[in-house]
């Protein structure tokens, strides 16, 4: 699986609300199998090129909303990965017939796919970090640009829904930036952040700090 | 009629793309607008295929469907005549044959994507109409969903009589994007009636040779194989392709082996290419026979019928009032869980019979099937004696089914045998006609005999056929029993496959089950192969392994082992309270019985359940057990409320009232609302679930037709909020008497407010808490 079980649990059960010492029986039954799940219907995928080799700049990174990353394209590249179609099946299946068994699939393929990515990124592009149009203001309608700049259907089999959903759903899109650090205090929506408001961030980890 | 087929093997010609996106006077077009901005660049591509040796050329418009060229400066028509017009005048008077180059909508269909069946069998069938008089053939090319290229090759069936390639792209697991195999589609086409299937683009032409080989098992057809020149590299910016041309022909040779019977190149292939493989030419076609034995599939589960399989027959509305009124309440979810319930319990393939009275069978069958095919991989059954509904449920049925049923009357083989013909499926033949059910056992074997022969005449062997010798309640002729078993091993003299629906047997008489399970026995014995039954009978499945084990028809015992190794032990109670509260669903049965007897359903849903689940919310609460948890004692509860709610009902006369759910348009994330169902329904409350993806018209509709006690909505993406935003106002636009709730993992309670909705819920809990003080 490339991604030592010990850190997917662990980051699965973060996004459940767990710790390690709250793990009940049942849910660590559940956690097994959904690792198996991982191992049996995931197909881990993904695509890149760098910005550079771009004839230019897409439009989509011109905006204001992008410019804490604007001065670090020289080196980014586009990525986009994705765990196929048959995590989405396997998730909504056993939605309809074991609910917690498919919250705790939801999280741990969740878990996967960021790892997976991390590691990768760490592959080709030490120390750098993917920045997910959604991201500081940004619009999510952005991965569109992505993916097609990507051609990321016929590479990946991803679609983007007009909504800027994507499918499949355990599926990402981004722009791999080296020597960024997420902060909410370049961010142009800082103001009205929900997230924030809330002691949040739009990247995942509390807002303390700024 | 050109024939695309010779007696050697054939070449196709190679990519156009490659060469275009190398072309930097170009590759900033799109492809198809080429045809008329550049005509002399792609007249030069077709004729350099021809001088290489190309006995097929296809023409630029892999994009040119009304779908996918919606935004272009030129007409689907302007785009379609240039690019044919350039073929032509490239072939000129030498005898390639042009074939209309037609690929995929750059959409997921439906239950996946958002494009239906339908509008994908539209966007086709008008490129099919304009262009049938103007090439010699179809191609099909890089399709990724068996789905999509049904609608393609069902657009190009029903409007032209031309030759058909059809060819889909599989990746390194070797299946194709939504997950058929190589098999699968083999299967489906051939069924389809297709000239010529195959795969192109894909991978490496190494990977194809044991795809190649798997196709073949499957199909006597010619195959069309055309591979990328190996895998994509992106250099500078663009995508080149690594594998030389001497090796590309190397492997072609092998694909040849493996029994491709055309061949071409995709991807990163030039003119070059393809005249390095014209020395294949000279190779004699083999044939190929048909597969020996029969087979139906869903899109990505293949099914051999023969003897040991189990057809669950639970889906079917008759004397089932539930599933009757969640038909016609257009609520799926009752007949996913039983389809589900039928796999997990050892069915191989489902019966589904939607037959209503004063419903629109054709369109409930219909959308049956595709609400079945979203969450459940088992091939169907498709069960109905109206010939419309039949015709329309083949067409939208992703793979290839069984059709229950046909019989010896004339007016029946006349109106079915060309459906089975057409769409390849396999069929469920009641030795019965026109004359009714024949009493004696030769009378039905007579019917047999003329079914298997009509059936000939359309090409249909009998071995796509499962011959029911018949079953009638014992209760009314205890002959009945006798002439059933007696029809069967004469049946198996035929040889041809035999089933029947065996819970008929025992209608009208004290404990059915036994009776059941005895006559699968006997039936097993005399030859019947594959029983239409209950699979959620456990003893009747234990029977049917048993049986198997015995009849030396479960190599080294395996299915009957496993069914009786041992469950993993859950912690026990017996005690509802803590079952409900721990979520032990194992044990919700014994402790249900216990208390039952000590109390009424009333007090148990007072004393016990709620009891239980205020516990388990306020643990949730105060961080002492988290979702999993919470959703496992839900359930549990779920089910009791399910098993006490109707004596409930029945002895308060309420309940506590209908909340209707859905998660906004535009997403299609249900996880969230899922959790909010369960929650509610465990708390006593009815759900209405609208599903994903709802548009705010349906909710409305469903406002005003059921006038609910509350409304929820759900949305996860940012993206998602300005559609909740318009379902709120909709609603607040008709002044609804009941509040609207909102949550998900983007609302937040200011959100909720900007939007005017009247409650925000940031869990399933808080929904419980708002509806209980409303």
């Amino acid at each position: 699986m490339c991604v030592p079980a010990s850190l997917l649990r662990a980051d699965a059960l973060a996004n459940l609300g767990y710790s390690e010492g709250d793990l009940d029986d049942k849910t660590q039954e559940t956690l097994h199998s959904a690792l198996d799940h991982i191992a049996e219907w995931s197909v881990y995928k993904q695509y890149y090129c760098y910005l550079k080799d771009l004839p230019a700049t897409p439009d989509f990174l011109q905006q204001v909303s992008y410019k804490s990353i604007q001065g670090k394209l020289d080196t980014a590249l586009l990525f986009a990965a994705t765990l196929g179609l048959g995590i989405d099946q396997r998730i909504r299946r056993l939605s309809l017939s074991r609910l917690s068994e498919a919250v705790v699939l939801n999280a741990v393929a969740n878990a996967y796919l960021e790892a997976r990515t991390d590691l990768f990124i760490k592959e080709i592009l030490p120390g750098a970090v993917l920045f997910c149009p959604g991201y500081a203001g940004t619009s999510p309608e952005d991965n569109r640009s992505v993916l097609k700049l990507l051609d990321a259907q016929k590479h990946l089999g991803i679609y983007p829904k007009d909504s800027g959903l994507m499918l499949p759903e355990k599926s990402m899109a981004g722009i791999v930036v080296a020597n960024y650090r997420f902060s909410c205090r370049a961010c142009n929506i800082r103001s009205k952040c929900d997230y924030l408001r809330q002691g949040k961030t739009c990247y995942g980890t509390k807002a303390a700090h700024d | 009629m050109p024939d695309p087929v010779s007696k050697n093997i054939q070449l196709f010609d190679g990519a156009i793309g490659t060469i275009l996106t190398a072309d930097p006077e170009v590759n900033s077009y799109s492809p198809e607008e080429l045809n008329i901005l550049f005509p002399e660049k792609i007249l030069a591509i077709h004729k350099a295929y021809v001088e290489a040796g190309a006995q097929f050329i296809t023409t630029n418009t892999f994009s040119a469907n009304p779908i996918k060229l919606n935004s272009s400066r030129f007409s689907l028509h302007e785009v379609l005549d240039a690019a044919i017009m350039l073929a032509r005048q490239a072939v000129g008077d030498c005898s390639c044959k042009i074939m209309l180059n037609i690929g995929p909508t750059g959409k997921l269909l439906e239950p996946l994507g958002d494009l239906s069946f339908e509008e994908t069998f539209e966007n086709y069938k008008t490129v099919v109409e304009y262009t049938r008089d103007k090439v010699e053939g179809y191609v099909l090319e890089t399709f990724s969903d068996l789905y999509e290229i049904r609608a393609a090759v069902l657009a190009v069936k029903e409007n032209s009589t031309l030759p058909l390639m059809a060819t889909m792209t599989f990746d390194t697991t070797g299946r194709t994007l939504t997950g058929s195999s190589p098999e699968i589609v083999a299967l489906t086409l051939t069924a389809l009636g297709v000239d010529v299937p195959g795969i192109n683009c894909s991978t490496s032409p190494e990977y194809l040779i044991p795809l190649v080989k798997r196709m073949r098992a499957f199909t006597h057809l010619p195959l069309l194989v055309q591979p990328n020149k190996g895998f994509p590299v992106l250099c500078q910016g663009s995508v080149s392709y690594a594998m030389s041309d001497k090796d590309f022909v190397y492997y072609t040779g092998k694909l040849i082996d493996a029994g491709a019977s055309i061949v071409g190149g995709c991807c990163g292939t030039t003119p070059a290419t393809i005249a390095l493989m014209a020395k294949y030419k000279s190779l004699p076609l083999k044939e190929y026979a048909p597969p020996a034995d029969s087979y139906i599939c869903s899109s990505t589960r293949l099914l051999k019928l023969q003897q040991g399989l189990v057809c669950g027959e639970r889906l079917n509305p008759t004397g089932k009032k539930k599933l009757q009124q969640a038909l016609l309440n257009n609520d799926f979810g009752y007949l996913q869980q039983e389809a589900l319930s039928q796999q997990e319990a050892g069915a191989h393939f489902l019966d589904l019979n939607v037959g209503i009275p004063n419903a629109d069978e054709v369109d409930l069958l219909c959308r049956a099937i595709k609400k079945i095919q979203e969450i459940c991989d088992l091939p169907l059954q498709l069960d109905s004696s109206n010939t419309a509904a039949i015709e329309a449920a083949l067409r939208v049925y992703n793979g290839v089914p069984v059709i229950n049923s046909i019989n010896g009357s004339r007016t029946v083989l006349k109106s079915m045998l060309p459906l089975l013909a057409k769409y390849g499926a396999s069929a469920v033949a009641l030795t019965l006609d026109e004359q009714g059910i024949p009493e004696t056992v030769e009378g039905r074997l007579r019917i047999a005999k003329r079914i298997i022969t009509r059936a000939s005449t359309y090409g249909i062997n009998k071995k796509k056929l499962l011959f029911d010798a018949l079953v009638m309640a014992v209760s009314s002729n205890q002959n009945y029993g006798r002439l059933t078993l007696d029809t069967l091993r004469n049946l198996k003299k035929m040889g041809v496959l035999t089933t029947i629906g065996l819970s008929n047997v025992s209608f009208g008489l004290p404990d059915r089950p036994l009776l059941n399970r005895s006559f699968l026995l006997m039936a097993l014995t005399s030859g019947l192969d594959i029983p239409i039954l209950n699979p959620l009978d456990k003893e009747n499945m234990q029977s049917f392994k048993a049986f198997n084990a015995l009849a030396g028809r479960d190599p080294a015992c395996e299915n009957y082992i496993a069914s009786h190794s041992s469950e993993p032990v859950h912690e026990q109670s017996d005690s509802l309270y803590q079952v409900v509260l721990s979520g032990l669903k194992e044990s919700l049965a014994p402790a249900m019985d216990k208390k039952l007897k000590e109390k009424e359903p009333q007090q148990i849903i007072n004393e016990d359940l709620i009891p239980a689940l205020d516990e388990v919310g306020l643990r949730f609460e105060k961080k002492h057990v988290f979702l999993p948890q919470l959703i496992r004692s839900a359930e549990v509860a779920r089910q009791a409320f399910q098993q006490l709610g109707e004596l409930y009902i029945q002895q308060t006369d309420k309940t506590q009232g209908l909340v209707v759910l859905a998660t906004v348009q535009g997403d299609i994330h249900d996880i969230g609302k899922n959790i909010v169902k369960i929650v509610l329904e465990s708390h006593g409350y009815r759900v209405m679930d609208l599903g994903k993806n709802v548009d705010p018209e349906k909710v409305v509709e469903a406002y005003r037709t059921h006038r609910p006690l509350a409304i929820g909505l759900s949305a996860l993406m940012t993206t998602t909020v300005p559609s909740m935003s318009r379902t709120v106002e909709a609603l607040k636009a008709l002044n609804a008497e009941c509040p609207v709730i909102v949550g998900g993992a983007v609302i937040t309670e200011s959100l909720a407010r900007e939007m005017g909705a009247d409650h925000y819920a940031a869990d399933a809990l808080t929904a419980v808490r708002i509806l209980e003080e409303l």
